[in-house]
């Protein structure tokens, strides 16, 4: 438990909270009720359980508005007489009163509540107190994140928050460079073009605007918390970049006093999960090809490479390709920091090494990094912190390619030729993959990135205080993508001077920004009615340059570097791009609480951005909430079973800017295109829309946070609602207007939703603890208006036929991950060609795009987890399912290796079985064909209901006794083991990642403290 | 207290006030449309741009010039499918054919749109600032109307009351309405008119000197110079029946004698792939040319490259090629534009090529041509004819001089007598004289001249359907009802 930084937090609550009439030494005197003269200056201290000071305890005279509060070492001095009681209170911790004695220190020891991170909500400006809060966010700590998965962050995140989702990718399988993508609870942006990115939340890494790659290879030891904010009230003051949420992650700051040494351990075994697949082996796709009539000849006899291959497969050839390019992985994590405080510094320095390793050979992601920590208190007033850390992380692509060609590859077939050397290829002149995976051609990056960030924080007054943040991050990666000359993609006819290719391409970001934050806390009456104040300003500025050059002409394979290139690349030019943004901000935020019980909150911002459009250039946004802390009314506390009961509701305008840096501005280009005789032309780039503007989305939340029976159950709900408007899509224009089509803010989607979460301790004895939880998301999204230009390009993707899925299309009406196909009413028993309906409902045979219609939506009716935790005194089991209800799949799998598979590859097992052969055969797949796999036509045979259930993680903890410990010289130390995605239980089958197979793992974790 | 919340407040006011400039980001390699209008140079640098774009493929390129127009105007023949559409006037039957029309009248109105871009950029400037305001005004008006006269020769009847094109005037969103074909005319006459008082002092003078210390007041022949914009007036009056007006325009351009015919020995190579520094009055430079002569009308491609009727391989056109240069003249006597067209260097058999824009020399022994390598677009030839057309009824005798001027540096015997000379006769001499520049169409379109379809082997009269292209079903599909 980080002990040391939960103080500081409560230090600043309390001074959050701190009554201004509280300052130390003021005394306003309590109606005269005590005569001065058996008063008497008392002093003494207050620690925590550990020894450590308490700084900025709250130190009453009970029954007079007389009040102190503790200073750095958790000194305090009062005026009280003896015989009067004391009253200490602190956040985070239970109150507790003693008796001033005649004479000597009253020295004290509070006690921590249990749960008190989630006292306070910390959304990257500034911190709120929980009771007076009225957003809907999601707070997680180190602990629960840890229990769930030390190893997978992202994944973990979304185990704990139903409202946190990872868009599935059964493509990328468990690629660990392939980042995931999250939604927080609904999408707003339609991804018309396959943008990447358009609906992931803002991510803010210590008060400092980050990245999903930062998330994502962020070392789950070191953080503190996460915050995951949701609603309107608690995003508005992230502006043009709240729409999709915010995720705040802090990260640990100093755990003890005087020197603490931690290291942690975390190895990770993987093992492809190839289950899904259910391939042909040789003999049955030899027979398969037979009977696709690829050996038929013209006189009614059998091709002679049938007998050929079935000397072979009768000689037992059945190679199992799929198991050739992937392995047992084995992947560690070590992390070490120092943490220690002294003469007011605080320090914290943190080394960690990451080595991840997928399941496809000699891929890997080697992450290590250096952080420092440094907090130093200036006297009472001023706090400086230093946040510096230098990251280093290189990623490697599997030499395998994908693993589809695997999936596909004959088991007739061997890899090696007559000599034992790889075969450049396969039956029908297919490619052997693993021939190129012998080459020497890489792909691979390495970046290194420094950030620093420097904030300050200055107290005018406990109750009156500025914070300032100055943050730079810089950083620059390099590219490096080698193709063999020996590579089939050149062919026999290619002149060696043109094979071969090297691409390196440098990468670099710099980023900096500054804000500033004023905070005033005014209390009223002592009794919970307060208001609070916070103004600030901040400011940004993004800049990324990428530049990439390609030589050609490499002579032999094993030249892998770009000096041995004989020639520039004629195919590809050097090229680069260059993306510079920068934003302004304003803001002010006011909360009000009465007597502890009412809370009406308000935020605004207006934000300046140099993405908008010059007519645009200030954007608005706001927020307002109602809170009601129900618990704390009198007849409540008489009931006496709710600890806590609070009803919050908020709407708001937030936006949302994903878009191009310069897709607002009026640019011209120089270009060679453009010559004239007397000089080089220059044309405008694209016509600008200099009123495009942010999207914005409007935001409703109504949600009841309550525990009850002394903290045996919690129940949390939250429904809420948002539209979007102005969405950003594409308008076309008459072409006589000059431009085609430009981005314009046309398009508007509805979501709403619900979120429950449900947490009950079922068992509390001394030794054990039995608690179970389930929480899950219900969400439905309806788009409103699209443009033509959309529209056009929905028929385009209706009648596109080549992929083995329908392409996505955006329908008024309809969701934004709806399926469109059309409805089949079956394969017609006489004729073996399948029955179609039209959109009017008609019967036929022919197929046609225009009659798709949406048959089902990606989107799941309900998501979420179910977890139980087991503990036994130092032994805890933390199982977590995952469950998916109500969603639908196009299961391409059942489309592209069963029914209409190309014959040449190999295809699911179930290629033979259920096909339409012969008049009168009822079956649900149509007959085979010779030259299948080249077009498709899409029907909702192959729409399933997604229904999946499966156990994401399990992981037993084992805290080792301290007492036990000491005798070594440690403080604490705990041994994990745990694994992912052991079992799952799915309504459709269908091969699970095509491109990168799914891993299952088992992880260890040690941690040691001394 | 207050002293601190005055600092706070002087802080955020002070940072506000540097606002502006901080969120005014430029990308790199790009000039944003402010500071790109800054000095002349960026104006000469969107003017270039204009002039450039002009070289498109889907315009002036080609299918303004010889793509298009030629194949209707039965001079050239390509093989395939979508060509064949258009030589047979069936412009909605084929979906490449569409394509191609809509990318001619795409791209012309983007480029109307650039030049829009300049002029609206010119408001904004005094003619203090900008030395040069004048020209770069007369010629973006010109180039306007330059691209809307094709337009609307294109996709229009000559009918002045029927719906014509779009004339645009500004570069933004807005859908602009379509303009009856004499309202357009009525635009193309301001807008020129405009152009000629702005150019008045150009400085194009003949021998070329190319030696003026501005830039952009060199090689006039590239830019809509006021010659240039006096003979599109010129076609412009004549394309619309104003005989006198189009008279008047054409002998300023011929009186200024800045454009002598060339010498009947330059006939065969004058524009061949360059622009003549003698007879060209407005022309594109393009480096790209070269490629493209060479692919579409130098090599021999099957379905693919534009060839002209040649009855040499045992076709039996109605008018190929040959028998067009026998018109109306004595067999004894040589045109030396039927050098124009020869067969390529090594090929002993098969049709001949049109070569008249093929910088032939260069492809076959690398000799570079000393001239601007380009595309004419207006010559000083065209202009003699339309004189002479257009003085026929008032002045016969001048319409003699001019004609017989203009014939004679083609190697032809000038007539004897006005008596001689025949609106038939121009109309013959206009289409030799025109062939592979693409004005052969407009003119039978002007004068709804019966077709002598060479594809079909057939002789029918002209309707408004087979002389008016539809305008692409794109353009009403997006525009609100």
């Amino acid at each position: 438990m980080n002990r040391r930084s939960l103080y500081a937090l409560a230090f600043l609550l309390s001074l959050l909270l701190a009554p201004q009439t509280m300052l130390a030494q003021t005394v306003r005197g309590g109606a005269g009720a005590v005569s001065s003269a058996r008063e008497r200056l008392v002093k003494g201290q207050v620690l925590d359980k550990q020894g450590e000071a308490l700084i900025g305890v709250t130190v009453q005279v009970q029954g007079l508005r007389r009040g102190v509060m503790t200073d750095l070492d958790g000194n305090f001095e009062i005026k009280a007489a003896p015989g009067q009681s004391l009253k200490f209170s602190y956040v985070g911790f239970e109150p507790l009163t003693a008796k001033v004695p005649a004479k000597g220190e009253v020295n004290v020891v509070l006690k921590e509540m249990s749960g008190q991170l989630e006292e306070v909500v910390v959304n990257g400006y500034f911190t709120r107190n929980r009771n007076t809060y009225t957003g809907a966010a999601k707070t997680i700590t180190n602990q629960e994140l840890v229990a769930v998965s030390p190893t997978n962050m992202v994944q973990a995140l979304s185990s704990l928050d139903a409202g946190l989702n990872i868009q599935s990718n059964n493509m990328q399988g468990s690629n660990p460079n392939a980042l995931p993508e999250i939604v927080v609870r609904s999408t707003t942006s339609l991804a018309t073009n396959n943008e990447v990115g358009l609906n992931a939340p803002m991510i803010i890494i210590d008060g400092v605007e980050s990245t999903l790659q930062a998330l994502y290879d962020i070392n789950v030891q070191d953080i503190e918390r996460v915050e995951i904010l949701k609603d309107a009230s608690a995003t508005a003051l992230y502006g043009e970049n709240a729409a999709n949420g915010v995720i705040v992650i802090e990260r640990k700051k100093v755990t003890e006093a005087p020197v603490r040494i931690r290291y942690t351990f975390t190895p990770e075994f993987s093992f492809a999960d190839l289950s899904s697949t259910n391939l042909c082996n040789a003999a049955q796709k030899l027979e398969l090809e037979k009977l696709a009539g690829l050996y038929d000849k013209q006189d009614g006899s059998l091709d002679q490479s049938y007998f050929d291959r079935l000397a072979l497969v009768s000689s037992g050839r059945n190679i199992d390709w799929i198991s050739k390019p992937v392995r047992n992985a084995f992947s560690q994590v070590h992390s070490l920091s120092v943490t220690g405080r002294g003469s007011g510094l605080d320090y914290n320095i943190t080394f960690d090494y990451g080595d991840i390793n997928g399941v496809m050979k000699d891929d890997g992601r080697t992450r290590n990094s250096i952080g420092v920590y440094l907090n130093y208190r200036v006297a009472d007033k001023l706090v400086l912190t230093l946040r510096a850390a230098h990251n280093n992380l290189q990623t490697n692509a599997s030499k395998y390619g994908a693993f589809s060609n695997y999936i596909m590859a004959n088991p007739y077939d061997s890899p090696f030729d007559e000599f034992g050397n790889y075969a450049k290829s396969l039956s029908y002149g297919f490619d052997n993959p693993l021939y190129e995976a012998s080459l020497s051609s890489f792909n691979k990056s390495n970046t290194r990135s420094e950030d620093l960030s420097l904030t300050m924080r200055y107290n005018f007054r406990p109750n009156l205080y500025i914070t300032a943040q100055g943050s730079f991050d810089t950083s620059r990666s390099r590219s490096d993508i080698y193709t063999s000359p020996d590579s089939h993609i050149y062919g026999d006819n290619t002149p060696l001077d043109k094979k071969g290719s090297y691409t390196v391409g440098n990468l670099g970001a710099d980023n900096w920004s500054g804000k500033v934050v004023g905070n005033w806390i005014q209390d009223f009456d002592n009794k919970g009615t307060m208001f609070t104040l916070n103004l600030g300003w901040e400011v940004k500025r993004n800049n990324s340059t990428s530049a990439y050059m390609t030589g050609s002409g490499f002579l032999a394979d094993k030249l892998a570097d770009i000096k041995y290139a004989t020639t520039y690349s004629t195919l590809n030019l050097p090229s680069g791009g260059e993306d510079l943004s920068t934003s302004v901000g304003g803001f002010a935020a006011a909360n009000f609480i009465y007597r502890n019980r009412y809370v009406i909150d308000g935020s605004y911002r207006l934000s300046g951005s140099s993405k908008f459009g010059a007519n645009k250039r200030v954007a608005p946004f706001w927020s307002s909430g109602l809170g009601y802390n129900v618990h704390n009314e009198s007849f409540m506390k008489e009931l006496g079973w709710f600890d806590i009961l609070r009803l919050r509701t908020s709407y708001g305008h937030t936006g949302s800017v994903k878009f191009d840096s310069y897709q607002a501005m009026s640019t011209y280009f120089y270009s060679v295109n453009y010559l004239h005789f007397a000089g080089v032309g220059a044309i405008p780039k694209a016509m600008a829309n200099p009123d495009l503007s942010w999207q914005t989305t409007k935001k409703f939340n109504v949600g009841l946070t309550s525990t009850v029976f002394h903290d045996r159950l919690n129940v949390n709900l939250d429904y809420y609602k948002e539209r979007t408007d102005d969405m950003l899509i594409d308008v076309t224009l008459p072409p006589s207007s000059g431009a085609g089509s430009v981005k314009n803010n046309f398009g508007k989607q509805d979501s709403y939703g619900m979120e429950f979460s449900l947490w009950g301790k079922l068992i509390s004895t001394r030794n054990w603890t039995w608690s179970l939880s389930v929480n899950g998301l219900h969400s439905k999204t309806k788009i409103l208006n699209i443009s033509d230009a959309l529209k056009r390009k929905n028929e385009e993707n209706a009648s596109a036929n080549t992929e083995t899925a329908p392409r996505l299309q955006f329908r008024e009406g309809e969701s934004p991950t709806a399926i469109y196909a059309v409805r089949s009413a079956g394969i017609d028993p006489a004729s073996g060609k399948e029955i179609f309906i039209t959109r009017e409902g008609k019967y036929t045979y022919e197929y046609s795009a225009l009659d798709q219609v949406a048959v089902g939506d990606l989107n799941p009716k309900l998501q979420g987890t179910m977890s139980s935790v087991v503990s036994y005194k130092d032994w805890s089991l933390n199982a977590n399912f995952s469950y998916r209800f109500g969603g639908d799949m196009y299961n391409s799998t059942r489309m592209a290796k069963i029914e209409n598979i190309d014959p040449r590859r190999n295809a699911d097992v179930r290629a033979f079985l259920d096909r339409w052969k012969q008049p009168g055969d009822v079956k649900p797949y149509l007959g085979l064909t010779s030259n299948g796999g080249t077009s498709f036509s899409y029907s909702d045979r192959f729409v399933e209901k997604d229904n999946e259930l499966w156990l994401s993680s399990i992981n037993l903890q084992y805290n080792v006794p301290g007492a036990w410990l000491r005798n070594f010289g440690l403080q604490r130390m705990y041994l994990s083991a745990g694994a992912s995605d052991l079992f799952r239980l799915t309504t459709a089958k269908y091969e699970r990642g095509t491109a990168y197979p799914y891993s299952r793992g088992i992880n260890f974790s040690a941690s040691v403290t001394f | 207290m207050k002293r601190i919340y005055i600092s706070i407040l002087c802080l955020l006011s002070l940072a506000a006030s540097s606002c502006s400039d901080f969120l005014d980001v430029r990308p790199k390699g790009e000039e944003v449309e402010g500071s790109m209008f800054e000095d002349a140079k960026g104006f000469e640098a969107a003017i270039y741009g204009v002039y450039g774009s002009m070289a498109s493929n889907n315009t002036y390129g080609k299918d303004l010039v010889w793509g298009v127009p030629e194949i209707l105007g039965q001079n050239l023949n390509c093989g395939s499918t979508e060509m064949i559409a258009l030589a047979k006037y069936q412009y909605n039957d084929n979906a490449d054919l569409r394509a191609r029309f809509l990318s001619i009248w795409t791209t012309a109105y983007q480029t109307i749109g650039y030049a829009n871009n300049v002029l609206k950029n010119l408001e904004k400037r005094t003619r203090e600032e900008l030395p040069l305001y004048d020209f770069y005004k007369g010629e973006m008006l010109a180039v306007r109307a330059m691209h809307h006269f094709d337009l609307v020769r294109l996709f229009a009847t000559t009918d002045k009351s029927k719906q014509g094109i779009p004339y645009v005037t500004s570069y933004s969103f807005s859908v602009k309405p379509f303009s009856t074909v004499g309202e357009v005319y009525n635009a193309l006459v301001k807008d020129l008119t405009e152009a000629e008082t702005l150019l008045e002092a150009e400085n194009l003078v003949y021998p070329r000197k190319n030696d003026d210390y501005t830039r952009f007041r060199n090689w006039r022949e590239t830019h809509m110079n006021l010659y240039a914009v006096q003979a599109l007036l010129a076609r412009v009056h004549w394309y619309f029946g104003n005989n006198a007006k189009a008279a008047e325009y054409a002998e300023k351009v011929i009186n200024s004698g800045r454009f002598p015919l060339v010498e009947v020995e330059e006939v065969p190579t004058f524009l061949a792939g360059v622009l003549s520094p003698k007879e060209t009055i407005f022309g594109i430079y393009s480096t790209k040319l070269l490629e493209q002569t060479k692919n579409y009308l130098y090599t021999y491609v099957s379905f693919f490259s534009y060839d002209p009727y040649d009855n040499a391989a045992g076709a039996t056109y109605l008018l190929p090629w040959d028998a067009l240069y026998k018109l109306d003249v004595d067999a004894t006597v040589q045109d030396f534009r039927r050098n124009q067209f020869r067969r390529a260097n090594g090929a002993t058999s098969g049709a001949s090529r049109s070569m008249k824009l093929v910088d032939w020399k260069k492809i076959e022994s690398n000799v570079d041509n000393p001239n601007i390598s380009g595309l004419s677009l207006i010559n000083i030839s065209e202009i003699y004819l339309i004189a002479a057309d257009a003085l026929l009824a008032t002045a016969p005798e001048r319409a003699l001089t001019y004609f017989n001027t203009e014939i004679k540096s083609r190697g032809l015997t000038p007539l004897l007598s006005a008596a001689d000379l025949s609106a038939e006769k121009i109309y013959n001499e206009f289409h030799k004289e025109t062939y592979g520049l693409g004005q052969h169409w407009f003119n039978m379109k002007r004068l709804c001249h019966d077709i002598v379809s060479n594809h079909e082997t057939r002789t029918f009269p002209g309707n408004d359907e087979i002389y008016t292209i539809p305008v692409p079903k794109e353009e009403f599909e997006y525009r609100p009802q």
